[in-house]
């Protein structure tokens, strides 16, 4: 099947990088527009149009790195930046209102206690979002232990 | 002294004991049965089954005339609220609460219905003193 | 408005829900892992796991700056923990509680909870509308001013038929602004004839309930 819009959620992480590069791939083939969008979580005990200006200007470099990273795979995209309570739900939200027909997201090989983990946001995109989505899990580092526990 | 204590626990259970030894009229509200063996077999006072905020059950301890009354379930909201019944609907004159979270004590110390005693503070303190030397030695 | 809803059972479910489509700003706040997964798959981001009867829960909840506290939890001790702690430590001025045991409701009320629904209370309302055991039927009962809206249906063989109402001796506190016959509405004065099956809407202190309730049940 053919998709026509992909949505990338960008965290600012390495990661982000093999899911633009592979959505754009996918884009090129397809004819597909791509939309990268970075949220940013606001804690409860603020509006939800609290303005963080550190965390907005770090957005938008994300943000920035994300068009960088698909020109540099002749690509293009589109960049949206988002606050929410909850960075999971907005990104589901948002497929479904723009229309999306794939998620690809790009996770890392996250073990903070040896184990790897899914993070909650790509969690909920997995149960919730009603398009596909794609996971990109980056690459063991050298520097890193294996996960599995042998012996 | 006639005394109602909500929780047989370890705290409860203790206190009971301790006020029973010193002859006052204790009587202890407990929701399990097993947490009354507690009490061992000599203990002269009353036990009653049931929640510490039901008024019913509070009337049959016997709090109408309760010079004190002091709740030390093992939940916080529980204690507050008992006290809370024990002071305003029955005017008992000496009412305790032990509550954990130090944040709900001050809030509660605050406003002055009740006595209030958070272990985690008085813990805290006491380890603290004894960790950093100015403990009393002993 | 931003309203805190703490328990996210049924009652808090639907209650978000409502509020949400109203577009007010919603968080529920529930202990249980899998009812936050079930309410934040439906409902979106409005949702938080803790304990909101723990002060560290409440202030990262936000609720210094809520509007509103709902406690519809299905424990009246946590029920009333949140609301006070909403008001004395976070100072929320409006504060509405669910209360499970009716019996609690006075000690709500003498502890300053500004709003308590009984859910018990209300089917026990509901039955007494549908079924009534007494003959009289509380619609609304003003507490602080003492004051209940009553309903009573007068017996086929109620000696109070065929007087007018002005010498059934109806006590002083006591009015009777409306009288329903065959489903339409009279606004009855001194002259008016009462009949068997007439249904007749008073206004009483509660006091005076006894004696309407003898006057015009006679059941």
């Amino acid at each position: 099947m053919a998709f026509s819009r992909i949505l990338v959620p960008v965290g600012g992480i390495p990661a982000d990088e093999q899911a633009i590069r592979l959505a754009c791939q996918v884009a090129r083939q397809d004819k597909a527009k791509i939309t990268a969008i970075h949220v940013i979580e606001v804690q409860r005990n603020l509006p939800l149009n609290a303005e963080d200006a550190a965390q907005m200007e770090r957005g938008e470099s994300v943000l920035a790195r994300a068009e960088q990273i698909a020109k540099a795979a002749r690509g293009s995209l589109e960049t949206e930046l988002l606050q929410a309570r909850v960075a999971g739900s907005a990104l589901v939200d948002e497929a479904g209102e723009r229309g999306i027909d794939l998620i690809i997201m790009g996770i890392p090989d996250r073990k903070p206690l040896g184990d790897f983990y899914l993070g909650a946001t790509t969690l909920y995109v997995l149960k919730n979002a009603a398009c596909r989505v794609w996971l990109c899990r980056e690459g063991r580092r050298e520097d890193q232990p294996a996960a599995r526990k042998e012996k | 002294m006639k005394v109602i204590i909500v929780g047989c626990g370890r705290l409860g259970a203790h206190l009971a004991r301790r006020l029973d030894h010193e002859g006052h009229d204790v009587t202890v509200i407990d929701r399990t049965s097993e947490s009354f063996s507690r009490l061992g077999n000599d203990f002269q006072g009353k036990m009653v089954l049931g929640t510490g905020i039901d008024e019913d059950i509070l009337r049959r301890a016997g709090i109408e005339g309760a010079d004190a009354f002091i709740a030390v379930s093992n939940g916080d909201n529980t204690n507050a609220m008992a006290a809370e019944i024990a002071k305003l609907v029955f005017q008992v004159p000496r009412v305790v609460a032990r509550l954990y979270d130090p944040v709900r004590e001050d809030t509660y110390h605050t406003l002055g219905l009740m006595e209030t005693v958070c272990p985690t503070i008085m813990g805290s303190n006491k380890i603290h003193d004894l960790v950093s030397g100015n403990g009393k030695a002993r | 408005m931003y309203i805190i809803i703490a328990g996210g059972g049924k009652v808090g479910y639907y209650l978000a829900k409502t509020l949400l489509h109203d577009e007010h700003e919603v968080l529920i706040i529930e202990k249980d892992k899998r009812k936050c997964d079930i309410i934040s798959a439906e409902l979106g981001g409005i949702v938080m796991r803790g304990d909101a009867t723990d002060s560290i829960v409440m202030e990262e909840a936000g609720m210094s700056r809520a509007d509103l506290a709902i406690a519809v939890t299905g424990d009246d001790e946590d029920n009333l923990m949140i609301c006070q702690m909403a008001k004395k430590k976070f100072g929320i001025k409006r504060t509405i509680s669910r209360i499970n045991n009716p019996k609690n409701e006075h000690i709500f009320r003498l502890l300053g909870i500004d709003h308590t629904v009984s859910v018990t209370d209300l089917i026990l309302a509901q039955i007494e509308r549908e079924i009534p055991a007494h003959s009289l039927v509380h619609l609304l009962t003003l507490r602080e001013a003492g004051v209940s809206f009553v309903e009573a249906q007068v017996p086929e063989q109620s000696p109070v038929i065929g007087k007018p109402l002005r010498a059934l001796g109806v006590p002083g506190d006591c009015v009777i602004p409306l009288v329903i016959r065959n489903g339409k509405g009279i606004v009855p004065h001194g002259e008016t004839v009462l009949l068997g099956g007439d249904e007749v809407v008073a206004v009483t202190t509660i006091e005076d309930e006894s004696f309407l309730e003898r006057l015009l049940g006679a059941k």
